[in-house]
């Protein structure tokens, strides 16, 4: 467990461990405010670009693992004994952007073996069907995910009840997953996602394309 | 507390249930193994969505079990997500 991450990021005595730190929360905090001199930092740090991506793509992953857990609320695997972490209530949402990092990438995400295919298999779970809520909903997720994050994607427009619901589901479950739970799915179990399995459908969906723009913008942004 | 359904493996049919049996023949860091024998919460959590469990974990392959970053350096990358997620898993 890490209780404060920030000071392993800012002040860990092993620069490595900063360095890696530093880049989990900046991928998993703003991705969108990071820049060239961050990567340059990581470098000197001790990480390779290799390491650099590979680290990127597990931030993305447990970005969308932690949302899945804070969503259902499915208890933990290990006896209390452990320790629990604290949670802080009343975190605010993490910030938007002011503005969208350049189309780019500092690193080709086709040198993790096997990333640009899964990712794309990933995304297209996720957009290319029309069980629970058709892809013209998805394609609405997946911008307002991508605005949300500073990613470039074309926009969509919400038209009706269920996709306002799913906006301000998304816009929880991006930046603040804390605040997941039967209050947070109340507005589209009423405007028609009524079972649980709607519910995580519209919460995966969003989660998904979390794991696709974090993983662009972080890769953007680190090149200018 | 638990927030949506979880279909647990003895209660899965069908696909869920074939999904969970390769799930729990898949190779999984010793760290990872859960004390209580069974398929990790994560992975259950996953339930109501068959086809997306394999996809997450076989992704979740790909990060965890190849790539250059050293296994400690990874720990610390979940770690960090995880507690700025404010998730309790």
């Amino acid at each position: 467990m890490v209780i404060d991450p920030r000071a392993v990021a800012y002040r860990h005595p092993d620069l490595k461990v900063r360095a890696v730190a530093a880049l989990t929360v900046g991928v998993t905090d703003q991705p969108w405010a990071l820049t060239s001199t961050d990567l340059a930092a990581w470098r000197a740090g001790g990480l390779s670009d290799a390491e650099v991506l590979h680290a990127i793509l597990q931030a993305a992953l447990f970005g969308h693992f932690t949302r899945i857990a804070d969503a259902t609320g499915v208890a933990s695997d290990y006896p209390e004994r452990f320790g629990v972490p604290n949670p802080s209530p009343g975190t605010p949402p993490y910030l938007t952007p002011t503005e969208k990092p350049p189309r780019g990438a500092a690193i080709d995400l086709a040198m993790h073996a096997g990333a640009v295919d899964q990712l794309a298999t990933w995304a297209a779970h996720a957009g290319d069907r029309d069980d629970h809520f058709d892809r013209r909903r998805r394609a609405l997720i997946r911008s307002t995910v991508a605005r949300l994050l500073g990613d470039h994607v074309e926009t969509a427009a919400p038209i009706d009840e269920l996709d306002h619901a799913l906006v301000e589901l998304a816009t929880t479950v991006t930046l603040a997953p804390w605040d997941l739970g039967a209050a947070a799915y109340a507005r589209v179990r009423a405007a028609g996602l009524a079972s649980d399995t709607a519910v995580f459908d519209a919460v995966a969906t969003i989660s998904s394309f979390g794991v696709m723009s974090r993983i662009a913008v972080t890769l953007a942004a680190l090149a200018r | 507390m638990q927030h949506l359904a979880i279909i647990e493996p003895p209660d899965a049919t069908g696909e869920l249930a074939e999904v969970y049996a390769r799930m729990g023949q898949r190779k999984m860091p010793t760290a990872y193994q859960t004390l209580h024998g069974g398929l990790p919460g994560i992975v259950r959590a996953h339930s109501l969505d068959p086809k997306l469990m394999p996809i997450a974990f076989g992704f979740s392959n790909l990060v965890n079990m190849s790539g250059p970053l050293a296994w400690p350096y990874r720990e610390l990358v979940a770690a960090t997500t995880s507690r700025l997620n404010q998730c309790l898993y």
